[in-house]
């Protein structure tokens, strides 16, 4: 009886995999001669004949191995479609988010200066929102603007996604995946309040102490429903609608003949 | 006789056709296909494993060991949301392919 695994380990002796992965390939493999063995014998093939057989299959490609090492690892598909359909939208819609969430503090900072905020006090938070807290208003107009801008972001990524043929989960992934950027400033604003840090970036929003958005919560809590729940649920706004229909076409006429 | 284009490019759409009904080993389903297409299509295991593990990596199919009935260990694959996704306008773009050939074929005919 031939001892596949040891034929297909010598075939895959040369190739990129590493040892775990030529181990696992070569039981895989070595089931699939086996079973072709016990067939061509069941066929009336004598087994020296149906070995034979089997090792010509083993054969027929004498780059097996590349071809092998190819599809599983450097594909260029494999990468393409990963990156199309999740980390090219998400990264974009992140940076999007990014340059939205930096473009509403400048100008909250530009306004609060011109209403009268000291110079210096527009960097230290726990100031500039004593000093401006007359201008909850202003706060409101701001934080509500940034959340008026969510659903088409959240949109944006998910609509990219669904085009390049995603499923409905990698839609919803790409969408909400500005919400990495959040929950880090959420985690950093949260640490700085903890340690009674100064807060330089992003002033403009409804934070504790103050949190007179949300007097009923505790600072964490303010925090965690102004940079992480309602982001979220805007974001998710945009995205539902693109979670119907099914994927574009391309990637399939791509894979045809 | 099939060409071979047109068996590489219809490789997937045999693939993920036999492995919507249930979940099979790569033996299995290079039998299934070649039964099924009566040996018009025929895989080999050089020809076969490439495209399994490229269809995983796509997020077309996953994989898990399990004992066959045989008694062996074998590895299996299954489905995933994203192959029954991609199934759907495959089929369709190959019956249209088809249709669009056999208007061909009946245009040069008369």
């Amino acid at each position: 009886m031939t001892d596949w695994r040891s034929e297909v380990l010598r075939r895959l002796a040369c190739s990129k995999f590493s040892a775990a992965e030529r181990e696992e390939i070569a039981r895989e493999l070595a089931g699939y001669l086996e079973d072709y063995c016990q067939d061509a014998c069941k066929s009336g093939l004598e087994e020296p004949a149906a070995a034979q057989a089997a090792s010509d299959e083993l054969d027929e490609d004498k780059d097996l191995d590349a071809h092998l090492y190819l599809a599983r690892k450097e594909h260029p598909m494999n990468v393409n479609i990963r990156t199309r359909q999740f980390w090219l939208p998400a990264v974009t819609v992140f940076l999007a988010g990014a340059f939205v969430l930096a473009g509403f503090h400048a100008l909250a900072v530009r306004v609060y200066r011109a209403y009268g905020a000291e110079e210096g006090a527009v960097h230290s938070y726990a100031s500039l929102m004593h000093s401006v807290i007359w201008q909850d208003s202003a706060a409101w107009m701001f934080y509500l603007g940034w959340l008026y801008v969510l659903p088409f972001l959240g949109a944006a990524g998910a609509y990219w996604s669904r085009r390049k043929g995603a499923v409905p989960s990698v839609r919803i992934a790409t969408g909400l995946f500005p919400v990495v950027l959040f929950t880090a400033i959420f985690l950093g604003q949260l640490g700085a309040i903890q340690n009674g840090a100064s807060l330089p970036f992003l002033s403009m929003f409804p934070l504790p102490p103050s949190h007179l958005f949300f007097p009923f919560l505790s600072p964490a809590g303010s925090l965690f429903l102004s940079w992480i729940l309602i982001p979220c649920a805007a974001l998710l706004l945009g995205v539902l609608p693109c979670l119907w229909g099914t994927p574009a076409r391309q990637d399939a006429v791509a894979s045809m003949i | 006789m099939i060409g071979s284009n047109i068996k590489r490019g219809s490789s997937e759409l045999a693939i993920l056709s036999v492995l919507a009904e249930h979940p099979l080993h790569g033996y299995e389903i290079a039998r299934r296909i070649e039964s099924r297409t009566r040996s018009a299509l025929r895989f080999t295991l050089a020809s076969i494993y490439p495209l399994l593990y490229r269809m995983e990596s796509r997020g077309w199919v996953s994989s898990f060991w399990q004992e066959a009935p045989t008694g062996s260990t074998r590895r299996y694959y299954r489905l995933t949301a994203a192959g029954r996704k991609k199934l759907v306008p495959l089929r369709e773009e190959w019956k249209e392919l088809f249709r669009a050939l056999e208007r061909l074929a009946e245009a040069h005919l008369d």
